[in-house]
């Protein structure tokens, strides 16, 4: 069998560029962050400013939801389909979440059994509008978020709902070694398990095949329908764990907090720097989870060199165009490349025959 | 073991159209059934019934004389039915492999895929047929020849004991065509029921041998191969004797005024190109796919960057850096893919008329005269013969031929004054007597003065219809050929040949 080394395949991808770029920039905010370059010690470049351990949680913790998510839309936006309620539907579930602990008696367990059951309906009408009713994913969706929103307002008012169960409470705060958030490295499994499904087996090489040309899915005996509904399904889950997980850390659910973070346009941002096709079929959560960490340690980089906040809003918006336009040339580059060796093959043929 | 399919009163309806009216007859194992009809009489919707995309509407299929009814394409594939799609049906960004076996993907430990087999049955197929293809590839990166083998081979997998094949050779060369009739001779022997659709005559009567012609619909005859001519296929297909069509036509004669010369014309894909059309003169330009025909077209009508030489219109030096600048010179272009590039398919005939003139269609404060646009669809209509109840009809539910028609009369409305049509495979996809129709019109154009270059795969066509011939290969023009020396031989000659001399490798056309 004919396999190119891991090596040159990985060199190849669109995550190695990017890889570099982070490397490049880690290493500039380490250096500046923690005054090396004022005299301080070399040491102190692994100790102070951008790696200073405080610092690096919270990093970690910021994007605990957004890999969480990552996954779900990661595997929705390689079947071809979007899911932009993602954000509406984590901060509608943890609102749930936190009324049940914080007006019932029940365990919290039992709440999040519940909490599970709504975020499945969240899926199941998607689902529905988009194989029953035939709604294009993205207006379905984009129309499902703003219920979800005002339906978070309605329930409470505006107000935060506290959660005042230590037990759930303490998955926000745990840290292995002292600086590796529990609930990250929770993540990192989610998506190892995704990526694992998505490259072994049946039902995830079924969704890069629906991506990939859903007529031809369906005349070779697919059915889309159902690997869209499995899909929303799972999206809708894990939209509500990665809020449950950020109420965990915040002790509180919110109305706003989690749609103002907008945390799926991160990570549909991040999923493209990635190198998933936006038009379906190719891509892997791996590069998605690379895009996530740039896009993230890019924000934090700007706030530990002492940059205002209102520029680090721009920045990240400038750094998502650049990376765009990266990803537009490299795209061309491709295209042309395959046109390329389409035609070769062609000549090649035509020459032999 | 051999299974029979029979189609018992299939008829269906779409709004407004009878695709398929009372259609029966029975395709038995062993055996190889020709489908025959012009473009529109309903090949392509019986297939799709048969497939199970779309259900009848009414009347019933009979696998093994057992009512079988389908819901969906793994329904059909249950009973044992695959069909070949004429577009192909492929996931672009998916191995080889995985396009094969989409949907039944080899189970290994736990579950999960077994690539290893899945390689090594990918392998076996792909050698069954003689071709040679890695089973990882990518398949957007195979050529378009071995893309539809991999459309053929994905219904070879299936081991269906009913297979259609819907034009499946318009996109291979002689040699996978080779490939293909093996197989379909391998697939007969094992007593398959095999439905053949092609236009093809030579390939309908080397293979097949019984033939069903549908036309408008309706089931017209079912004749054995064997008993039969082409030229009494032709006939029951186009429902009367369309005789000689190129001698029939009424010529037009070429007048000694240049009214587009090309000196040295060159883009990132043609060199060096220069000829001249005289007006009322019909030009050729003949080679292979690839040539740099089409790009030649579109750098003349302004829709391509050109890197040099020079392009003179009635003597005039004219350098267009758009396709608006060529239609106000009197530039006007037929493409290739009337669909992607030709039509908006989802707006009517009078808008899609109109659409490169509607700038000068004003009344009023810069409002479209939609008077004047009627105007001008009711005459494309009537002096094409376009067949609709009205000019506001979706260009989408027209057939191809009235498609192109509808092309022909956006550039040859009074408003646009064309000088120099450029038409670039205009009856691709067209049936025998609409292509007539359309040939006609080409000369009664050149006729009143325009100058046309007339770019077609279709030897024949370019023969009989051109007044000179140039050929093009690997994007320069290596000959020209006057009418009386234009033959296939002559014209392939120049269109293969090779001047580093490794001519002998190449294919020596099908003479």
């Amino acid at each position: 069998m004919k396999k190119k080394s891991a090596l040159s395949t990985f060199a190849r991808s669109k995550s190695f560029p990017l890889i570099l770029i982070l490397l490049v920039m880690t290493f500039i905010t380490m250096v500046i962050s923690s005054g090396v370059t004022e005299g301080a010690p070399f040491s102190a470049m692994f100790t102070d400013g951008f790696l200073a351990r405080g610092n690096v949680i919270t990093v970690l913790y910021s994007m605990v939801i957004q890999v969480i998510m990552l996954c779900g839309l990661g595997c929705i936006l390689i079947s071809g389909n979007i899911d932009l309620s993602v954000g509406g539907q984590a901060a509608l579930s943890t609102l749930v979440f936190a009324w049940l602990c914080k007006y019932t008696q029940m365990p919290w367990g039992v709440a999040l059994i519940i909490t599970f059951c709504v975020a499945l309906c969240f899926g199941l009408i998607n689902a529905f509008l988009v194989n029953k009713l035939r709604f294009p994913a993205f207006i379905a969706t984009i129309g499902m978020s703003s219920i979800y929103r005002g339906l978070c307002s309605v329930m409470t008012k505006g107000d935060n709902i506290q959660i005042a169960r230590a037990s759930f409470t303490a998955i926000g705060k745990t840290n292995l070694f002292g600086f590796l958030p529990v609930s990250f490295v929770f993540a990192l499994v989610v998506l190892a398990i995704f990526q694992f499904m998505l490259s072994y087996t049946r039902f995830g090489r079924s969704i890069f095949m629906v991506g990939g040309n859903q007529q031809a899915a369906r005349l070779s005996g697919l059915n889309p329908d159902r690997v869209r509904l499995v899909m929303f399904l799972l999206n809708s889950l894990l939209a509500c764990v990665g809020g449950l997980l950020w109420s965990a850390q915040a002790k509180l659910a919110s109305p706003t907090a989690i749609i103002d973070a907008a945390p799926d346009m991160q990570v549909i941002s991040a999923v493209i720097l990635g190198g998933i096709a936006f038009t379906g079929g190719a891509g892997n959560l791996v590069g998605g989870l690379v895009g996530v960490l740039l896009l993230n340690m890019f924000k934090n980089m700007l706030i530990v060199m002492g940059i205002p906040t209102y520029w680090t809003v721009f920045a990240s918006g400038f750094v998502l165009a650049v990376a765009l336009i990266l990803d537009y040339v490299s795209n061309e580059r491709r295209r042309k490349a395959l046109l390329a060796a389409s035609a070769a093959a062609d000549a090649a043929e035509a020459a032999g025959s | 073991m051999a299974k029979t399919l029979e189609f018992r009163g299939i008829g269906k309806s779409f709004p407004g159209v009878r695709a398929l009216d009372n259609v029966n007859f029975k395709a038995e194992g062993g055996k190889v059934l020709a489908l025959l009809g012009e473009n529109g009489a309903g090949k392509s919707t019986l297939l799709k019934i048969l497939s199970g995309d779309q259900p009848a509407s009414e009347g019933e299929i009979l696998v093994d004389d057992k009512v079988t009814a389908f819901h969906s394409p793994h329904d059909a594939q249950a009973a044992g039915i695959s069909v070949i799609y004429q577009e192909r049906q492929l996931m672009p960004s998916l191995s080889v492999m995985e396009n094969l076996f989409a949907g039944a993907l080899p189970k290994g430990k736990l579950g999960l895929v077994d690539k290893n087999e899945l390689y090594a049955e990918t392998q076996k197929i792909i050698s069954e047929f003689g071709l040679d293809i890695d089973p990882a590839e990518e398949v957007g990166r195979l050529s378009i020849a071995n893309q539809q083998m991999v459309e053929i081979m994905k219904a070879y997998r299936r081991d269906s004991d009913i297979i259609a094949y819907d034009e499946p050779t318009a996109p291979l060369s002689e040699k996978e065509i080779e490939l293909m009739f093996k197989v379909i001779e391998k697939q007969k022997a094992a007593g398959k029921a095999i439905i053949y659709v092609s236009h093809r005559m030579n390939e309908i009567f080397r293979i097949t041998d019984e033939i069903v012609v549908l036309k408008d619909g309706r089931q017209v005859t079912t004749l054995q191969t064997k008993e039969t001519s082409e030229a009494e296929l032709i006939k029951s297909m186009v429902g009367r004797d369309i005789g000689d069509t190129y001698s029939n036509l009424r010529r037009n004669t070429p007048t000694d005024d240049v009214i587009l010369e090309v000196r040295n014309l060159s883009t990132p894909k043609v060199k060096n190109v220069s000829f001249q059309i005289h007006k009322g003169e019909i030009v050729g330009l003949a080679g292979l796919v690839g040539a740099g025909r089409t790009e030649v077209a579109r750098a003349l009508f302004g829709a391509d960057p050109i890197t040099g030489g020079e392009i003179l219109i009635e003597g005039k030096p004219v350098r267009f850096r758009s396709p608006r600048e060529a239609i106000d010179a009197g530039v006007a272009l037929c493409p290739e893919d009337r669909k992607e590039q030709g039509l908006v398919m989802y707006r009517s005939i009078a808008d899609n008329v109109a659409m490169p003139v509607v700038n000068y269609l004003k009344k009023g404060l810069g409002f479209v005269d939609r008077g004047q646009a009627a105007t001008l669809a009711e005459r494309a209509v009537a002096d094409y013969a376009i067949k609709t109840p009205t000019i506001f009809k979706l260009v989408a539910e027209l057939s191809g031929g009235n498609q192109q028609k509808v092309i022909l009369g956006r550039w040859t409305s009074e408003k646009v004054k064309t000088r120099l049509l450029l038409l670039d495979e205009p009856t691709k996809g067209i049936d025998v007597g609409t292509k007539a129709e359309i040939y006609q019109k080409i000369c009664d154009l050149a006729r009143e003065g325009i100058g046309v270059l007339f770019i077609s795969s279709e030897l024949t066509e370019v023969i009989n219809l051109a007044d000179r011939i140039y050929v093009m290969r690997g994007g320069s023009i290596s000959g020209c050929l006057p009418r009386a020396e234009a033959t296939e031989e002559n014209v392939l000659t120049l269109a293969m040949a090779d001047e580093t001399g490794d001519a002998g490798k190449r294919k020596e056309g099908r003479a």
